[in-house]
């Protein structure tokens, strides 16, 4: 299972973000004081800390995309095992994009709303994963 | 490498290290706690990163650098405490003979990391070559580390996956 206490906290921080700058909308329950460590979801799908409003507005565009670039360090097998741990893909699915990463110089592996995309981003980063968002045009 | 360090046992992973190898490893999680508590610096966006740390502090915005900026603000202190929270979990078990899932999640990230800094401090290329590697020259001590650490994570995930 994921170690997922941080999923919390970084839920909090973008929903602390959009209500101060107002560029993004906001579910009304979503809490804007972050108890960190305090409310990990007891279930396994980081998924439930998404705001489902912002989902819902966004599920028709998905203007962004999550890209993992190719580096010398991370081992195949682990950059496999990653993208099936966070993104549930088959092992034939991640070890396509991984291909992709080490022949190509990166792969697109995950696709939706900012919020999304940078929480990917996050746990890619949490891994060792060489991981950038950017525009999906 | 054999694969025979770690085992998969039901959904538990079992752990067969030699006592040099448990020492190793706390030394160089001690190693790189104390470095990123000494040279992480917060929410500056990258600027006075220790180089070797720059690849575990990743820019998220390639082309956009207000945007990064903002998120290196908001992610880089929750991204250090998520790296010390979980080199302390596998510093904590170094010692024991069986993995949970949460355990072997904090050995897999740690032992990246520790391959990310030392590979980042060599420079070190896909093709790097670990028989290439003369074990008796002190100069040649964190090549051959990163590639310990890599056949350790190897068969760690192997055990894993199995």
């Amino acid at each position: 299972m994921i170690r997922r206490t941080h999923g919390v906290g970084f839920a909090n921080r973008l929903a602390s973000r959009a209500a101060a700058s107002q560029d993004e909308p906001v579910s009304p329950t979503a809490p804007t004081v972050a108890p960190r460590l305090a409310q990990a979801p007891a279930v396994a799908d980081p998924e439930v800390v998404r705001d489902p409003t912002n989902e819902d507005e966004h599920s028709t565009d998905v203007p962004w995309v999550v890209l993992v670039w190719n580096d010398p360090i991370n081992l195949m097998s682990y950059v496999v095992f990653v993208f099936q741990k966070l993104f549930g893909y088959s092992e034939a699915k991640a070890t396509e994009l991984m291909l992709d990463v080490h022949n190509k110089g990166r792969a697109a592996v995950a696709w939706g709303s900012r919020e999304k995309a940078e929480l990917d981003v996050f746990r890619l980063h949490e891994y060792g994963l060489w991981a950038t968002m950017q525009k999906d045009n | 490498m054999s694969g025979t360090r770690f085992g998969a046992r039901g959904s538990l992973v079992s752990v067969h290290l030699a006592d040099w190898e448990r020492r190793l490893l706390a030394e160089m999680v001690g190693e790189l706690r104390s470095n990123l508590l000494d040279h992480t610096p917060a929410r500056d966006g990258g600027d006075g990163l220790d180089p070797s740390l720059r690849r575990l502090f990743p820019p998220a915005y390639l082309s956009d650098p207000d945007r990064d900026a903002e998120y290196q603000r908001l992610m880089r202190d929750e991204l250090l405490a998520e790296r010390l929270d979980h080199l302390d979990l596998l510093d904590g078990t170094l010692a024991v003979d069986h993995l949970d899932d949460e355990q072997i999640t904090a050995w897999m990230q740690g032992l990246n990391e520790l391959r990310l800094v030392l590979g980042t401090q060599l420079d070190i290329s896909e093709e790097d070559d670990p028989a290439e590697i003369d074990p008796h020259d002190p100069a040649q001590r964190p090549r051959l580390r990163y590639h310990y650490l890599g056949g350790l994570l190897a068969e760690l995930i192997d055990a894993t996956t199995a």
